[in-house]
């Protein structure tokens, strides 16, 4: 097993982690055995909850590492009032010290350590639960909302019995999200079932608000070799960014879709997800980017994205790009979008989109939205 | 001499119209495509940056559209209105009004008074509460289940209860009005005032979302209640249709509607749909505060949140909400038709008899 370790991955963690906390009804699981072994000389210390742990050391150089508690599997949380895509998530790890500089963590895990749910059962019996009880429904069901999926996975090695225990059910599509490229050790993983790797991708030119992330071509790499293993691949160009005018936008995102291209082919990307960078009021205070010069405006769910027309302009372009470079054509989708700028994106909703109807069946605008009656007919 | 004084009040008469139907702003600020009502038509060019905006200019916005209008001399007080996304308002601003009001019926409006007299007051009417301010930047949100919140930027607004009590809203200090009466101030972090809103409308939205049963029923009863009323004082205006008709065909083709030769007459016509008027605005009053709330909750309830949920004897939430999907055209016509017989009247409120 040692083999299929990514190095790297074991070096960040040594590097990163200074403190290991561990509760004691999580000490004997074999993800904390696991890391344990792998962060010596770092030894854990145990610790009744996570308010035990002293202030100063709630960091993100801290792990903490428990048993699962709470609710095991959640519908994605969404926005208010913006379209939904019926995603499910799981909390695997909660926190990242990436330091991506857009990343809405830091407005609510400040004070918090790297939190380790070690103990997987009762999100995966959560997850076969309702996957059997509404067997024609498709299940997306990913672990990176809250953290990286995999950027602490090789040390712990839970993503493995995810991967494993959802293979047998055909509606489940389980997604383990990364902007890492420390995807080897998930290379053997047998049965696969419909697991998928997820990569965030993003343009060279915004490199720099991605802090310690993999480089893109080195996300493609990886990319490659998870496809090569038989795992089929989802992409998220979230946030996508304005850079510099429409049309050198458009060079620095045809520039990373040509590169997607020659990677992967198109019928291994199970979807691909767009979202212009957006943030809620809490953080614009903490980000001190040059993009923050940009003009935002508040939306209903009170986070700030781009104006309207500028999303449009962005997506569409994107969009194309993909659609003349992929071939079939992935499902392709837009996050925590209005109903304006998917009309104005793909000419309908998402439930009307064959492709996307699979994803987006039951799936609703968080909040509510208006109608305008009448106003078709005029 | 006769003569003069004839001419003076003719061309006094054509000022005052002139002023009647001159706009009250202008929109200097947008994102997305909003939709507009005037004269209850839909402005179908859509609305564009420096497009001049009208007394009782009627405005909906989605999840990601805004609309910043700037008012000017003509609207009598000087201000600039922010409709946020997912708002719905009408504006009821005119010179010669002697209250200028916004009329928000759902979402969040932000105000930041320009005028520098002090007694140049600009009002955000809600369901529950009224806010008025001569000096300040406030911010107004109607819930779903029709709670009000004031944040202020800047300066103090005043907020009075429909039955009378008062608070003020400050920097420091935002005020709430709850459907269960609670009416109170709670302590806000100064320029935090659009977190404080984002966690309130949030909370609302769970109680909503835990449990929506007392919010469905008392939107079914008052609805109930006040539709029959209202399509009564609708009916008993539209009697007048030959009056309604000719004043709309009017303005439409943007005449002076003070220029009628019988003003004697003009003058009768205008008491006489004044006297009509009176009930179906009362009505519409009630009525439009529900009625984009509606929408809201019907949404919630389709998405599974207690659409069983019994609001009348043998009427589910999810029934009432699609009895409301199949009168909606109807009914938000006839709402915009009395809003527009609002407009129309005051253009002719300057028609004196000598």
């Amino acid at each position: 097993m040692s083999s299929s370790i990514c190095s790297d991955a074991v070096d960040f963690a040594r590097r990163t982690i200074s403190r290991f906390y561990v509760t004691a009804n999580a000490l004997g699981l074999p993800p904390v055995e696991r890391a344990r072994s792998l962060l010596e000389p770092l030894c854990p210390q145990v610790v009744a909850s996570l308010e035990e742990i002293p202030i100063e050391h709630r960091t993100l150089r801290t792990i903490f590492v428990t048993s699962f508690r709470g609710e095991p599997l959640a519908p994605c949380p969404g926005t208010r009032f913006h379209r939904c895509c019926n995603y499910h998530t799981v909390d695997l790890y909660a926190g990242c010290p990436l330091g991506c500089s857009y990343c809405i963590m830091q407005s609510y895990r400040e004070r918090t350590p790297i939190t380790v749910y070690a103990d997987p059962a009762p999100a995966i019996a959560a997850i076969r639960r309702q996957a059997l009880d509404a067997p024609n429904r498709i299940l997306r069901v990913g672990t990176g909302e809250t953290g990286d999926s995999l950027l602490y996975d090789p040390l712990f090695d839970i993503t493995r019995r995810y991967i494993t225990e959802l293979a047998d059910l055909p509606n489940v599509h389980f997604e383990a999200k990364t902007k890492t490229d420390w995807v080897d050790h998930l290379l053997t993983v047998e049965p696969k079932g419909n697991a998928v790797i997820g990569f965030s991708l993003n343009a060279e030119a915004a490199s720099a608000e991605e802090g310690q992330s993999a480089s893109p071509a080195r996300r493609l790499a990886a990319a490659e070799r998870v496809v090569a293993a038989g795992y089929r691949v989802a992409v998220h160009f979230d946030p996508l960014f304005r850079l510099g005018d429409l049309k050198q936008t458009e060079a620095h995102y045809a520039s990373v879709a040509a590169r997607l291209a020659e990677s992967v082919p198109a019928d291994r990307i199970a979807w691909i997800s767009l979202g212009t960078v957006r943030y809620p009021p809490a953080l614009r205070d903490h980000i001190r980017r040059p993009y923050m010069l940009d003009e935002f405006i508040a939306g209903a769910d009170g986070k700030y994205r781009y104006l309207q027309r500028e999303r449009t302009a962005i997506y569409r372009a994107v969009v194309q790009i993909l659609c003349s470079v992929l071939t079939p054509v992935p499902p392709m989708y837009l996050c925590m979008e209005s109903d304006a700028v998917w009309r104005r994106v793909f000419g309908t909703d998402p439930q009307s989109i064959p492709a996307l109807s699979a994803i987006f069946d039951g799936a609703f605008v968080r909040g509510v939205e208006r109608t305008r009656g009448g106003e078709e007919e005029g | 001499m006769k003569r003069s004084i004839l001419l003076t009040i003719a061309l006094f008469g054509c000022a005052l119209s002139a002023t009647a139907i001159e706009p009250i702003g202008h929109v200097v600020y947008l994102s997305g495509d909003p939709h507009a009502v005037r004269s209850a038509r839909p402005l179908w060019l859509g609305i564009g940056l420096g497009m001049p905006v009208h007394h009782m200019d009627f405005f909906h916005t989605a999840t990601d559209e805004l609309i910043e209008i700037e008012t000017i001399d003509a609207a009598g007080v000087l201000a600039a209105i922010r409709v946020q996304p997912e708002s719905v308002l009408y504006l009821a601003i005119a010179e010669l009004q002697p209250v200028q009001e916004i009329r928000l019926l759902s979402g969040s409006v932000t105000v930041a008074m320009r005028d520098p007299r002090p007694d140049a007051v600009l009002s955000v009417v809600t369901e529950r509460v009224t806010v008025d301010s001569a000096g300040a930047e406030y911010d107004v949100t109607v819930a779903v289940d029709g709670s009000v919140l004031v944040t202020v930027r800047r300066g103090t607004a005043r907020v009075t209860h429909r039955d009378g009590r008062r608070l003020f809203a400050d920097a420091e200090r935002a005020v709430e009005a709850r459907p269960d009466g609670v009416f109170r101030t709670a302590p806000m972090q100064a320029d935090r005032g659009e977190r404080f809103r984002a966690v309130w409308l949030n909370q609302v939205d769970a109680r909503l979302r835990v449990d929506p049963g007392p919010v469905y029923r008392r939107v079914a009863e008052a609805y109930r209640a006040v539709a029959e009323r209202f399509h009564e004082s609708y009916r008993e205006l539209l009697s007048r249709r030959d009056i309604l008709d000719r004043w709309m065909e009017t303005d439409r083709q943007a005449r002076d509607p003070l220029a009628s030769a019988d003003r004697q007459g003009a003058s009768a016509e205008r008491a006489l749909i004044a006297e009509l008027l009176e009930p179906a605005e009362t009505d519409l009053r009630e009525l439009e505060a529900l009625w984009y709330r509606i929408w809201y909750l019907a949404r919630l309830s389709s998405a599974g949140v207690g659409p069983d949920i019994q609001v009348a004897p043998r009427l589910t939430a999810n029934e009432f909400f699609t009895e409301r999907a199949a009168e909606a055209r109807v009914m938000e016509d006839q709402m915009h038709t009395v809003r527009s017989v609002i407009r129309l009247l005051a253009q002719r409120a300057e028609i004196r008899t000598e």
